[in-house]
């Protein structure tokens, strides 16, 4: 039994390619209903995002199954099977293992360390589950591999930098005032990046969010979606004492926010810190007021390289993220490799007490007047034989199982376990 | 002093330091448990040498520098390693574990060369007084490394420096507010200090006040923190200002203690 994996990623094939290949969440459970048909395939688990599509599967002979499965997936989606040509990878074994892994972990994602994958990997496993087409080894790998994920995160600071514009600021606001449960933000601005801001602030439960927009109607949609309080734009000034963190990103053609208004809301404020993020071109805050005490101004650029400098230093705990990886992929094969000789194990071991016992009734018929005691230590000294005999075999079995040389089938042939 | 019991804190202290220094440019979080490890051991050594000292003075305690000084590291490194409870403020260790070794220096130093008169230490009030002093100047000591961590950060902030450890420092408000916290405290003692001091005065000389050095330095430095506090919690001096000004007051302290002697 072999595990292997086969598909395209955003590093091997164009999106225009991964989207003609991508699967609907509601037809996994067809999919895999239909490929699970195929030949040789033993179990199987499909993975499909806007990055990544990969079959997880177990066979006792994937190349014998690789073809038919990319024939299958072509089919399936209605497309031409070339495209899959240069952009499919097909790992199986140690390989396989190590992608899987690094796929978790988020070693492989293109934002390097983003979280959103380990979820996206849960799901698919859980509608391989639920339909029954995982088995033993698949189960095992998966949980394994989101082990590995949690790990790596935990002993990693791979997820630790934002790198996105929007949390970035979120993550500056908490190392500026902490909590930001009793913290007040202004959100000036309706767009695609308040929004997401807004989506961070709330997820790190700010106190109160105030949202204003020069078109109201947007901000009402915004606010009614995402639990804020409008203000009117024509006076929002008013609320600038008020406000912990304010954050623009406006069209607005010259500056909302000038420096006497902030020396003013400072001043109301007793001097409290006041975080100013200006995500909009061209630019709504004044620069200068970045040199009033106790204020903190960040636009896009300052910003753009927080996040620029975060993305090194997530590439540099990437090294240490692959030295887990591979220690965890070499742990994990040998666990398989003893896994797989379960059956083995198990059935020679069944063969020689299946003779024991058929020898030993036979021996015992043929001697009628042994009293119990005489018979139970005949019994006791032919499965003694038996278990003495077969001990050296069963633990060279087991070490060598890391072995390249595959012994395993070597004693199902030698004792025609196959055969029984 | 025991000579081993002092180079083997000293020691220890210092390697504390440099542990702290190194979890800043590594950012291993091995290196601050060894690093508090380390300063715990070098601070139950220095309950052991007050211990001692306590042993073999008897009754007035702290008359001397050395004991005094040692008294302060003790209280310091106590006040730290509490404080370690919150993990980002373990990094504060860079800034307090130099002040402790230069107070554990002077405490081994300042044996012979410092000594109150026997008919001064007579007074009930001289221990008091110098227990006041000292304690004083461990939590000023502190409320001055977080000024020096919170001046830092602020900058960072400020001009977009932001290195791999930025992250790991406590939050800027949180450090403010425990600044203030730590030097109303201070500031409180402090109090404490010039008044046991002038009971001190009275009876030893008749006076409260007399002309002596170390009274005037002390009065500046109480007035400079009282500055500070009142424009803290009064009129909002939040930020860099406020925290610059009780820089400029534990400066005041450090030559009060060191600079300048009583008239005796």
């Amino acid at each position: 039994m072999k595990i292997f994996v086969l598909g395209i990623n955003h590093k091997s094939a164009h999106l225009d390619v991964r989207e003609k290949f991508a699967v609907d969440l509601q037809d996994i459970p067809d999919f895999l209903g239909q490929a699970s048909a195929l030949p040789y395939v033993e179990e199987l688990c499909l993975l499909s995002t806007c990055n990544r599509v990969e079959i997880y599967a177990v066979s006792q002979h994937p190349l014998l199954v690789k073809e038919p499965l990319i024939d299958f997936l072509a089919q399936y989606q209605k497309v031409d099977k070339k495209y899959l040509k240069d952009g499919t990878y097909f790992y199986s074994d140690e390989q396989a293992i190590e992608h899987g892994f690094a796929v978790a972990a988020s070693l492989d994602s293109m934002v390097l360390g983003e979280s959103q994958i380990l979820g996206q990997m849960k799901t698919a496993y859980q509608i391989a589950l639920s339909n029954g087409h995982t088995g033993k080894i698949l189960n095992k790998f998966f949980h394994q591999a989101f082990f590995v994920a949690k790990k790596i995160r935990s002993e990693t600071e791979i997820g630790h930098y934002p790198v996105s514009i929007s949390y970035a600021a979120v993550v500056l606001a908490k190392q500026i005032f902490g909590d930001l449960h009793s913290k007040k933000a202004l959100i000036i601005g309706a767009g695609k990046m308040s929004k997401l801001a807004i989506k961070h602030f709330n997820n790190s439960k700010v106190g109160k969010l105030y949202i204003t927009n020069r078109t109201e109607s947007r901000a009402i949609d915004l606010a009614e979606k995402l639990q804020g309080e409008v203000i009117p734009f024509k006076n929002f000034k008013q609320w600038l004492s008020d406000a912990d963190i304010i954050l623009t990103s406006t069209n607005s053609p010259h500056y909302l926010i000038e420096l006497n208004d902030i020396q003013e809301a400072i001043k109301k404020r007793k001097n409290q810190a006041m975080f100013l993020i200006d995500l909009a071109v061209p630019r709504d805050i004044a620069p200068e007021i970045n040199h009033v005490s106790n204020v903190f101004l960040y636009d896009i650029d300052d910003l753009g390289d927080v996040v620029a400098a975060n993305r090194q230093e997530r590439s540099r705990e990437a090294k240490a993220a692959f030295k887990i990886l591979q220690q965890e992929t070499t742990a994990f094969k040998n666990t398989l490799k003893q896994f797989e000789l379960v059956p083995t194990l198990s059935s020679l071991s069944k063969k020689f007490e299946n003779i024991c016992e058929f020898e030993l009734q036979k021996t015992l018929q043929k001697l009628p007047d042994l009293n119990a005691e005489e018979k139970a230590a005949i019994a006791h000294m032919a499965q003694s034989i038996v278990k003495k005999v077969l001990h050296d075999p069963m633990v060279t079995l087991k070490e060598e199982s890391q072995e390249a040389v595959d012994y395993q089938l070597l004693v199902r042939k030698l004792f025609r376990l196959d055969e029984m | 002093m025991n000579p081993i019991l002092f180079f083997t804190s000293m020691s220890l202290y210092f390697t504390g330091g440099i542990l702290y220094l190194l979890q800043i440019i590594f950012i291993r979080s091995q290196l601050s448990k060894y690093a508090f490890r380390v300063t715990a051991i070098a601070w139950l050594l220095s309950t052991v040498m007050l211990g001692v000292f306590f042993f073999n003075q008897g009754y007035p305690f702290l008359v001397n520098e050395s004991s005094s000084y040692l008294f302060s590291t003790w209280v310091i490194t106590l006040l730290f390693l509490i404080l370690n409870y919150k993990p980002q403020l373990q990094l504060i260790g860079v800034f307090v574990l130099p002040l402790v070794c230069i107070f554990h220096l002077l405490a081994f130093f300042s044996e012979e060369s410092y000594q109150v008169s026997l008919a001064l230490s007579a007074s009930p009030w001289a221990s008091i007084h110098f227990t006041f002093s000292f304690l004083t100047l461990a939590i000023l000591s502190l409320s001055f490394a977080l000024a020096i961590m919170f001046i830092i950060e602020e900058f960072q902030l400020k001009y977009k420096v932001l290195p791999k450890i930025f992250l790991k420092l406590p939050n800027l408000e949180f450090l403010e507010k425990i600044h203030a916290r730590a030097l109303s405290t201070g500031f409180i003692l402090l109090s404490g200090v010039i008044i046991t001091g002038a009971a001190w005065a009275k009876s030893v000389r008749g006076l409260y006040f007399f002309d002596d050095a170390r009274q005037l330095w002390a009065v500046c430095a109480w007035l400079v923190y009282a500055l500070f506090l009142h424009g803290r919690f009064a009129a909002g001096w939040r930020g860099r200002r406020g925290v610059f000004l009780s820089m400029i007051g534990f400066i005041i302290i450090l030559f009060t203690f060191l600079g300048v002697r009583h008239n005796t």
